[in-house]
């Protein structure tokens, strides 16, 4: 019998938004990806961030977060992520 | 095979002893700079088949808001084709490791098929494996919503299968999916360019037409193609040998030689 692993919001989220970028052009992708990445709690986007191991996309959203919401806990949080990747 | 022996550590030769200035002032040597080639066998593939992996996939063995996994355990049972399928067997990885897995008949690229009654429903089938070298790769293949049929063709060579993730956000249950393998096979020693790749031959006459892809030099995902490049001869797989006259552009470091790390 196979495996059947449930999807929780944060993997539907990030699967809906994969789909969103194999539909739209390079340029949208990204933007909307960053967009709907931090359009979320902290407590969420730190789900979230665990997950992602591309540290050009980390550094994206920080970049986002500083021009956007510069919500404190989640530019701590990113910068931790990146910093993790990066002594990886 | 006889004797073997290094030629040279040299990341450049040079043949002949003629001495003309210009040239010994670029390229401080004389004579001239020499490429050598080498002569790979890609084996003696197979035809293709879009459905020798997953046999028509449908109802509960496809996800709703889940990921279904499938592994060689599951072999013999739907929806294994089961009769094309390659008898599950064990591999020492790169690692050391032991792993189960569905071992190809020569190093080629993968395709998905995912049809619908009406719409296909939105769905990623990640395939994780080996190369020939027993290095883990994966690659993604995803397909949109929208059609009754979507065809998603892969770049990486796999030579060992060892899980079928498929994915869906939905209830994906009414799709079908297909997976198999096709023409697309994989170089054992990196193409920097296609260029790099000077002759084919299929069943031992001249492929001018074949299709070549260089070696995807970016840091590998499941998204990227394969580290050393692929090439799709102009006919199709029916057991022929295929034999590729190949330049290493530098064979004097490990990725010289196979490429990117696997991912």
């Amino acid at each position: 019998m196979p495996t059947r692993t449930p999807m929780n919001k944060a993997q539907q989220k990030a699967f809906e938004r994969h789909m969103d970028a194999a539909t739209a052009t390079p340029e949208e992708a990204s933007t909307a990806e960053v967009d709907d990445t931090l359009d979320q709690s902290i407590a969420d986007l730190i789900i979230e961030i665990n997950e992602i191991d591309d540290v050009d996309r980390l550094r994206e959203l920080l970049a986002a977060e500083h021009g956007g919401k510069t919500r404190k806990g989640a530019i701590e949080a990113i910068e931790a992520a990146i910093a993790a990747r990066t002594e990886e | 095979m006889g004797s073997k022996h290094n030629l040279t550590f040299a990341d450049q030769v040079y043949v002949g002893g003629g001495n003309f200035p210009p040239l010994f002032s670029a390229n401080e040597r004389r004579g001239a700079p020499v490429n050598f080639l080498t002569k790979v066998s890609l084996g003696e593939p197979g035809a293709a088949d879009d459905d020798g992996i997953v046999d028509a996939a449908t109802s509960t063995e496809l996800p709703d808001t889940e990921t279904v996994t499938y592994t060689t355990a599951d072999d013999g049972t739907t929806p294994f084709d089961n009769a094309d399928t390659p008898a599950p067997s064990t591999i020492q990885t790169s690692t050391g490791a032991s792993a189960s897995v569905w071992a190809l008949d020569v190093p080629r690229a993968l395709e998905a098929k995912v049809t619908h009654g009406s719409s296909v429903v939105a769905m990623t089938i990640t395939v994780s494996g080996y190369d020939v070298y027993g290095q883990a790769m994966s690659e993604l293949f995803t397909a949109t919503a929208g059609t009754t049929s979507k065809t998603v063709t892969g770049t990486k060579a796999f030579k060992y299968i060892e899980s079928i993730a498929i994915t869906a956000a939905a209830d994906a249950e009414a799709n079908t999916l297909n997976l198999g393998w096709t023409d697309v096979l994989g170089l054992p020693y990196k193409a920097a360019a296609v260029a790099d790749v000077v002759r084919v031959f299929f069943n031992d006459v001249l492929d001018d037409s074949a299709t070549v892809v260089a070696a995807d030099t970016t840091t590998a995902t499941t998204g990227t193609g394969d580290v050393r490049g692929t090439v799709d001869t102009n006919s199709a797989a029916d057991d022929s040998e295929v034999v590729v006259w190949m330049h290493v552009a530098d064979p004097n470091t490990e990725a010289g030689l196979r490429g990117v790390d696997q991912a």
